[in-house]
């Protein structure tokens, strides 16, 4: 098992804003008792290194909020930047993410408040990133689409120990019949955004999306017309279907199973 | 001995005082199948959809055949009130009202559990068991948006019409600290539920802008639901935790704000 640190995203989209509440608190009171202080950075992707900029120096019972409005342009770039508790201070660009696993637990994750908002409302989940192969897929299926005046959109988290930003193709299908219905673009340490409306997906449909060369965490967002409610959340990996037994090995025939569904159906 | 081997030792004997049994209990019968225990919020102010999926299907990659699925229902003393069947048929999805439901015999409904059958799946798993970690999505009042929220525990197996509660507990009480902080003007709704099989008494303590409150508590049953409660004003500050037996006293969270929510895991 690869020894992985925690990070925290900071996430932006368009029409909204980001925010990441920090706490330097453990989610349990046994388990990582850490008391040192920390230097608290963003690290944000400029393709042939990482750049780092400290945001916050914490001690235990801390708390610190980060709003993509309140920081410089250039840190959400890539529309992604993720939180990192440093227990050194560390250069201003580095080849590869810090691998010192600081802020982490496992029953539960170590994990803070990232969500989006507007003037009207905010969304929320229990973060943390752990930086993700950079050779792999992902395949999820997705549930979210809402029907009455919303606008639906797919967003896909990547971040991988190099910083390489890299294009790929996330393939849109419709679990009924697997034709593929459109190509859209993902990059790697980003937060990449695709509009869903467009498609015309109905309610008894279940979209699967499949990207055969890029890992991700891909999130349902819905924002109603009038801007007043949001609604995120995460899709789970296929594994998530099963418990206990090799969950790893389920999964990958899971995507087995469906990409024999996407090769026939689409008569490659 | 290096530092290495000695943090690798510490950490043994934390998690052999502290979790000496695995959080979530392995099914007793290999043809079981496994829920969340989804909170139900079902009054002037809320309802409650689940998003039905052919879960074999997806596992097989073929959502054409019909599926069936068993819809249990529990009160907040976690005493069962009564089953309902649902099916989905060629579809991709299904969203479930349960509304159409919680009525009659199951109107003090407060939580549900989704188990699918087993249907050509067998070859499939190998030693895993088909789990229900899937989606509620709640409304509020006139809102015609829900919120999602993914199932937060491995709650309760079933095999051949049995139940089998999966959560362990510890005889170390444990503090569970929200990993939110909670900002006004807002109420929160924090629902803890027992997956366990004995009754567990959960203690909040909540701190807003420095100040401690450990507020009411409450004995939640096996199998059953508590709703605790906070109010934080404008320009106040909180966090608060859940002091308890369970290993993973991990509530759902409701942000009520400005007629408007956000739903999330703590």
């Amino acid at each position: 098992m690869l020894d992985l640190s925690m990070f925290f995203p900071l996430m932006k989209t368009p029409n909204l804003e980001g925010f990441l509440d920090l706490i330097y608190q453990a989610p349990n009171n046994w388990e990582n008792r850490m008391r040192k202080k920390i230097y608290m950075y963003l690290i944000w992707s400029e393709n042939s290194h990482w750049r780092t900029r400290q945001v916050a120096i914490m001690s235990r019972g801390d708390v610190c909020r980060l709003k993509t409005d309140e920081i410089d342009e250039g840190i959400m770039q890539n529309n992604l930047s993720l939180a990192y508790a440093s227990l050194s201070p560390l250069p201003e660009k580095i080849s590869s993410l810090p691998t010192e696993k600081t802020w982490f637990s496992e029953v539960p994750a170590w994990r803070n408040t990232s969500g989006l908002y507007n003037s009207f409302a905010q969304v929320s989940y229990q973060a943390d990133v752990e930086p993700l192969p950079s050779k792999a897929s992902l395949m999820t299926f997705h549930p979210f689409i809402q029907f009455l005046e919303i606008e639906n959109r797919l967003v896909v988290l990547n971040a991988t120990n190099s910083p390489e930003l890299v294009e790929s193709k996330i393939q849109i299908y419709n679990s009924n019949e697997m034709k593929l219905i459109a190509e859209e673009k993902v990059i790697t340490n980003s937060l990449s955004t695709i509009y869903l409306d467009k498609y015309e997906f109905q309610p008894s449909d279940l979209p699967i999306f499949y990207c055969p060369n890029m890992a991700g965490i891909p999130f349902g967002l819905g924002i109603s017309n009038d801007s007043r409610m949001l609604s995120m959340e995460h899709t789970h990996p296929p594994a998530s279907l099963v418990l206990h037994g090799d969950r790893r090995a389920i999964q990958g025939k899971i995507k087995r199973n469906w990409i024999s569904r996407i090769r026939s159906d689409n008569h490659e | 001995m290096n530092r290495n081997t000695i943090v690798k030792i510490s950490r043994k004997i934390k998690f052999g005082i502290n979790i000496p049994l695995k959080v979530f209990k392995k099914p007793s019968s290999w043809d079981s199948v496994t829920s969340d225990l989804f909170p139900i919020r079902n009054d002037e102010n809320w309802s409650t959809e689940f998003e039905f999926l052919n879960l074999p299907g997806l596992i097989r990659g073929d959502i054409s055949s019909k599926h069936k699925a068993n819809l249990v229902f529990f009160n907040k003393a976690g005493v069962e009130l009564g089953r309902k069947d649902i099916e989905i048929s060629g579809l991709g999805r299904k969203t479930i009202s349960l509304s159409d439901f919680i009525k009659d015999d199951l109107e003090d409904s407060s939580t549900f559990c989704v188990f699918h059958e087993r249907s050509g799946t067998e070859v499939d798993l190998g030693g895993s068991y088909m789990a229900e970690r899937g989606y509620a999505g709640y409304k509020f009042r006139d809102e015609l948006v829900k919120g999602y929220v993914h199932g937060n525990l491995d709650a309760v197996s079933y095999s051949s019409g049995v139940l089998q509660k999966l959560g362990n507990f510890g005889f170390i009480r444990k503090t569970y600290f929200v990993q939110h902080l909670l900002t006004g003007p807002a109420e929160y709704n924090f629902v803890i539920t027992n997956p366990t099989s004995k009754k567990i008494t959960i203690k909040p303590i909540i701190e807003i802008n420095g100040t401690v409150k450990v507020l009411s508590k409450q004995a939640v049953p096996s199998l059953g639901c508590h709703i605790f409660k906070a109010n934080i004003q404008h320009s106040e500050v909180g966090q608060i935790r859940f002091k308890s037996y369970l290993y993973l006293g991990r509530p759902v969270v409701f942000r009520i704000a400005n007629n408007t929510f956000d739903v999330f895991h703590g």
